[in-house]
């Protein structure tokens, strides 16, 4: 359902996969972002990067156990939030970066 | 990071022959090789495990650039090299559109943080759109390494 008077949502996410927010996730995470409408920023280390530019990602070399903080504006915003946390989140290392 | 901290400048090739995918990987991981990165490797092992990470997404990131990739159990630190395609390659990028620069990646399995550190470092760099023109334009491995240190500098 879309919101008709939308906030600016944030989560603090941290960092669980040994390999870091690596390459793959990050692709996994811009096309997650594309489903919405919603703005979406990824802060770190105080810059914020635009979560649906890959080339953007690519600028956050964000390490385990390190935070980031997810930013979601717009009309799907809590959706986007809900989603876009568990790619974030992500543990597994058994495959490539 | 800088660069130059990791790119061999003597593997450079500033015209690359191959015309796709595999041969392209092959060709910038056979001249690492050629230049003493790899010690008691397999390069074909090696290249196996670059495309078998392609296989899980491409590492065409968009406008006209690559970052091949993998961590190798064999090698024991980060080594890169940078590529031109005059004609551009079919790579599967996201955009569509046919990757020119290419800099391939090589670390080890157990360093993590410089791994991303050195996928960060290229990406920085290779946005700056007149850098990249001024890569593509360059016909020696020299030249290629002076521009590409000029702006990693900045």
């Amino acid at each position: 359902m879309e919101d008709p008077s939308p906030k600016i949502l944030k989560r603090v996410v941290k960092i669980k996969n040994p390999n870091g927010f690596h390459m793959r996730p990050k692709a996994a995470f811009v096309e997650a972002a594309m489903r919405f409408a919603s703005d979406v920023k990824l802060i770190w280390e105080g810059q914020a990067f635009n979560g649906k530019s890959m080339f953007e990602l690519m600028l956050v070399a964000a390490a385990e156990d390190s935070e980031v903080t997810l930013e979601v504006f717009g009309s799907d915003s809590l959706l986007a939030l809900q989603e876009l946390e568990k790619v974030l989140a992500e543990e597994d290392a058994s495959i490539p970066s | 990071m800088r660069m130059s901290d990791f790119i061999v400048r003597s593997a450079i090739i500033p015209e690359l022959n191959a015309t796709d995918k595999e041969g392209v990987i092959r060709e910038l991981l056979e001249s690492l090789c050629r230049n003493g990165c790899f010690k008691d490797v397999d390069v074909e092992d090696i290249i196996k495990a670059v495309l078998k990470r392609e296989l899980l997404g491409s590492t065409g990131i968009g406008e006209g650039i690559a970052i091949p990739h993998t961590k190798y159990i064999g090698v024991d630190k980060l080594v890169g090299v940078l590529g031109i395609s005059p004609s551009g390659v079919n790579f599967g990028s996201r955009d569509g559109e046919p990757v020119f620069v290419f800099v391939l990646i090589i670390s080890p399995v157990d360093q993590p943080v410089v791994h991303l550190r050195a996928l960060e470092t290229v990406s920085r760099v290779l946005r700056d759109d007149p850098l990249v023109k001024a890569l593509r334009a360059c016909t020696t491995a020299d030249q290629l390494f002076e521009q590409m240190n000029q702006y990693s500098k900045m």
